[in-house]
């Protein structure tokens, strides 16, 4: 053990530096050859000759500084060092090469990063408490339903103080309730009741105050509440003295009695805690209110010892409680994965998740291959250099691993900026994902866990491998003496672009093809979607969007149709109250509501339309239909083509009334009348068909009526603001929608402090979050293709530069014999023109397919103009790209003179 | 041949595994050392004790320091560790056991037989 330290540490020391080693032997030998020359003068000898005798008697001073380096074990890492040092000087050498490489190895290696890093981040995040890998999330799955059944209050009660293996047991209820402070704000709050369990099970101390404690759960404790920080700091002022003070949440109130840092946010996105207060009494078994539950495994127990417990206990209860317990099955999991798993078993999940990687390594395997065929073409250039060497006795190996580390360096450059940018793009990612839920789960950071940054390096090798070993191989072969052979005589032989590399630029070529149309596509059918052609007929900047509902807390008590009617009736009241204070607020122009709001995504529905069964499919019209308010054409500026509008009346329950837009008639009735006609939804798995509806009127277009399908046809029916679920409201504002948009807080607020107006930002920016996806896939792929066309042109222009060096002594004597020029050009580079055909062919044949199939679904009415456009566009791109490539290379074979050639040769 | 005899291979080890078992000592003074306890008797090339030093240092065996020699110039001082004291038993014992078949094998009379 002590010989390997003491290895280690010779080695350590020769890593760092070498030169020091080196100069602390020739030091340590002089001294030794000084005094032996000090013990020659004692014995008479004259200065010089003393210094003689002691120079031969020591022996030569460079071979046993050899040999101590050899016995220090320093020369194979010397060999390393020098062969790095010429990777760098190589990084510098051949810019061009160098930028392509980097360009797509960090690419593949930053997207194969920041894909892990987030996939981690996902499933195996670290809360960030001390013993949190004891932190487990309990489930208990209905295996008849295959869901987890969330009622689970009566085991909660059962198993808390009881469980042997899990010694702290804390649950949680979600509390949709407004947080309502003296200035008169009510905003909705992501708080939950929760045990105070889990404050001692999180271990993270308050920032001001104490956490919540088990005398709070009791029933008849003062209410308390315990703040995260951003609730402090955005709705308190950050006020030091808040403890003690009161908050409502909708209609109580309630005492802060802590205030807790902004690292902490259990259960996940949450920030506002309450106790919740389970007393020991009989609760029905998978009844109540949804509650989740987790807990901190006793000191040294597993989970699966966790499991066993809880899957004994659930066997007994299935036995006492058959009717409802039969199929229950409690899984235990670490936290964050319990959260995210969406199935029982969640293997067959990681494994899809976690296969997403192949992509990446593909990518990196895909750019490497590329980037070896350039290496190639470089390490060709070399040709002499490599046959000199293997002809003095370097080995296979030798040379394989110089070139190895050269491409080690490239790709170690290409991981540090892969991880620098994949980084930026987790932050971006993790900013869309806050956006879409609101709040980002606690335990994200923008930090990198180690884990990527090893994934980083082991890619980083594997790039390494492609790049350097296989060109080293293929340039050190059994015929390197052939070509020492030429490369002294007279013939221009050598490194040949075989058969392979031309494989992977033919193949490049047809990938960036089917890449770009792709592209192409997608990036129009985001466009499309996104309201590039859809956009709105109706300033929708002015206007404010927002969900409103109310607490329903209140009624817990009531059974689900009392409930209902209740619910019915206070939302009636209170939105038929805001709509009047609304209507008297003068910075507000008009209000309405509906079931969707221009932009968002309308509920798909069949329907069957009477007098046209016949040509309409047996699965009925798909269209998109949503329930609105009276004056909801009027707000939106919906102009009447033909009929009527709604009136109040129409609001009645039974009046089966609808009004379509005007792609309902063009597209489906092919311009036909439409009003007086009756349609109906069609029967729906089992259930009857809807009541015959008439259409009453028909409006213009709310968004763009260009190009649609007839599936974006609207059909709309009226409906009063209780029976409208969900209910979205807009509002119109005269000016400052900002103002407009707090103004609203306030007056909810005054109406009933439970109404939650969610969901509330301008129209305008309503429908983008469904986007995201398309987005960010059509953003990776246009990055994907950059880097194929990026490598295709180099690819091209290395295979060109490669012609033009090895045939510049034919080109040169052709030129002495008055050939034309252009027939040179045409000639030397007529193998590449061939391989560039045999790729655009190659790549053109499955780009048309593919875009021919989605074609339609992008674009309805000229979907096959798009597909073709998009198909020959990515051709030609890829073609005048190719050709560019092409250019450099051809001026260097125009310009070579004769002169040249016999330089060469 | 004189009074001198050609190093065996593998004895020089042992042979600076012994001088610095007595003391810290630096290359040079090794060398005197040897020189001393064999009285001369054995003949090594000077410049050759460096790599074998290296060599025992790399391997544990022995640890050096810099240092300021009598002469006050710098030097390199080399100790035996405890794991080179261990080896050097263990040699010195092998060593020992080869020498006395040696001699016992070269006393060997016709009479022994």
């Amino acid at each position: 053990m002590r010989s390997l330290f003491a290895n280690l540490r010779a080695f350590w020391r020769g890593l760092r530096r070498p030169s020091q080693v080196d100069a602390d032997m020739h030091d340590e030998m002089r001294f030794h050859i000084d005094m032996e020359a000090r013990r020659l003068q004692q014995r008479g000898f004259s200065d010089q000759e003393a210094a003689r005798q002691a120079a031969i008697a020591f022996g030569g001073v460079e071979k046993y500084r050899g040999a101590g380096r050899d016995a220090f074990g320093f020369t194979w890492m010397r060999g390393m060092s020098t062969d790095f040092r010429l990777g760098m000087r190589m990084l510098k050498k051949y810019p061009g090469l160098t930028v392509v490489a980097l360009f797509a190895l960090s690419l593949a290696i930053g997207a194969g990063s920041a894909y892990l890093e987030f996939v981690n981040d996902l499933i195996r995040g670290k809360l960030p408490f001390p013993e949190a890998d004891r932190i487990v999330g309990i489930q208990v799955w209905d295996q008849e339903s295959g869901d987890p059944d969330p009622r689970q209050t009566a085991n909660f009660v059962a198993w808390r103080g009881s469980l042997r293996s899990i010694e702290e047991l804390a649950a949680y209820r979600p509390l949709d309730r407004n947080l309502i402070t003296e200035d008169g704000r009510a905003e909705p709050v992501r708080g939950v009741e929760i045990s105070a369990a889990a404050f001692h099970i999180a271990q993270v101390p308050p920032l001001l105050g104490r956490p919540l404690q088990p005398e709070d759960e009791r029933a008849g404790a003062a209410p308390v509440v315990v703040i995260g920080y951003d609730v402090w700091t955005s709705r308190l002022g950050s006020d030091p003295d808040v403890i003690g003070k009161s908050i409502r949440l909708g209609k109580a109130s309630y005492t802060i009695v802590g205030v807790m840092p902004g690292h902490f946010g259990l259960p996940s996105t949450h920030s506002l805690w309450i106790p919740l207060q389970l007393n020991d009494a009989f609760y029905p078994r998978r009844d109540g209110p949804p509650t989740r539950m987790f807990g901190k495994l006793a000191p040294g127990v597993t989970i699966s010892t966790a499991q066993a417990e809880l899957t004994a206990l659930a066997a007994r209860a299935a036995a006492d409680f058959p009717a409802t317990d039969r199929h229950l099955r409690p899984v235990v999991l670490p936290y964050v994965k319990s959260l995210w798993s969406a199935v029982e078993d969640s293997t067959m999940q990681l494994l899809v998740l976690y296969s997403g990687n192949v992509f990446f390594v593909g990518l990196l395997a895909l750019c490497g291959a590329n980037i070896a065929t350039l290496v190639f073409a470089r390490t060709a250039t070399r040709d002499v250099e490599i046959s000199v060497r293997t002809a003095l006795g370097a080995s296979r190996a030798r040379i394989a691993g110089q070139l190895f580390a050269e491409a080690l360096v490239l790709s170690s450059v290409a991981a540090i900026i892969g991880l620098t940018i994949g980084s930026f793009a987790l932050k971006w990612v993790k900013g869309v994902v806050a956006a879409g839920m609101g709040s980002l789960p606690f335990w994200w950071n923008d930090r990198l866990e180690p884990e990527t940054f090893l994934y980083a390096a082991a890619l980083a090798v594997c790039a390494a491998l492609i790049v350097g070993v296989i060109p080293a191989l293929k340039a050190t072969n059994a015929r390197v003496q052939d070509r020492l052979k030429q490369s002294t005589g007279a013939t221009s032989g050598g490194l040949k672009f075989g058969g392979v590399w031309t494989g992977v630029i033919v193949t490049q070529i047809a990938v960036t093809v089917i890449f770009l149309a792709v592209v192409g596509m997608l990036g129009w059918s985001a466009y499309v979607t996104k309201g590039g052609d859809r956009s709105r007929n109706f300033p929708a900047n002015q206007y404010v969007s927002l969900r409103l509902r109310l607490e329903p807390s209140d009624f817990d008590s009531v059974s689900p149709d009392q409930f209902d009617a209740a619910y019915r009736t206070r939302l009636r009241n209170t939105h038929a109250e805001f709509a009047r204070r609304m209507s008297i607020e003068p910075a507000i122009a008009g209000a309405t509501y509906g079931t969707r709001l221009p932009g968002m995504n309308f509920r798909e529905m069949f329907v069957e339309i009477e007098g046209r069964q016949a040509v309409t499919p047996s699965y009925g019209q798909f269209l998109h239909a949503g329930s609105v308010g009276v004056n909801y054409f009027d707000t939106f500026h919906s102009s009447l083509v033909a009929g009527r509008l709604f009136i109040e009346a129409d609001l009645a329950a039974n009046s089966n009334v609808a009004i379509v837009d005007q792609t309902f008639v063009t597209t489906i009735l092919k311009g036909q009348e439409a009003v007086g006609r009756h349609v109906r939804e069609m029967p729906q798995a089992g259930k009857a068909p809807g009541p015959w509806l008439e259409i009453v009127g028909v409006v213009t277009d709310l968004t763009d009526p260009t190009n649609k399908r007839p599936g974006e046809s609207l059909l709309f029916r009226p409906a009063a603001a209780e029976a409208t679920v969900p209910l979205y409201v807009a509002v119109r504002a005269r000016t400052d929608v900002a103002a407009v948009m707090s103004r609203l807080r306030v007056i909810a607020g005054e109406i009933d402090p439970s109404a939650r107006l969610t969901e509330m930002m301008t129209l305008d920016a309503v429908g983008d979050a469904d986007l995201v996806a398309l987005d960010f896939f059509a953003r990776l792929l246009a990055g994907v293709s950059m880097v194929a066309m990026v490598l295709a042109m180099a690819g091209v222009y290395a295979l060109m530069s490669f012609t033009v060096a090895r045939r510049t002594a034919e080109i040169g004597i052709r030129v002495a014999l008055g050939a034309n020029p252009r027939r040179i050009v045409t000639a030397t580079f007529a193998r590449a023109f061939t391989q560039v055909t045999i790729g655009l062919v190659l790549g053109g044949i499955p780009a048309a397919l593919i875009v021919a199939a989605i074609g339609p679904e992008v674009a309805a009415t000229n979907g096959n103009e798009v597909a073709i456009a998009t198909c020959l566009a990515s051709l030609a791109l890829v073609a005048i790209v190719t050709a560019f490539a092409c250019v450099f290379p051809a001026r260097r074979a125009l310009r070579i003179q004769p002169i040249d050639a016999l330089k060469s040769i | 041949m004189g009074n001198t005899a050609e190093l065996l291979p593998g004895t020089l080890d042992l042979l600076i595994l012994k001088s610095v078992s007595l003391g810290k000592l630096h290359g040079y003074a090794v060398l005197l050392r040897i020189e001393q306890i064999t009285g001369g008797a054995l003949l090594i090339q000077q410049g050759a004790l460096y790599p074998a030093l290296y060599r025992l240092e790399r391997q544990g065996l022995i640890e050096s320091e810099w240092g300021v020699s009598d002469n006050n110039r710098r030097a390199k001082y080399y100790k035996l560790t405890t794991l080179g004291r261990q080896r050097m038993r263990d040699e010195a014992a092998s060593w020992n056991r080869l020498a006395e078949a040696m001699a016992a094998a070269l006393r060997a009379t016709s009479q022994e037989i």
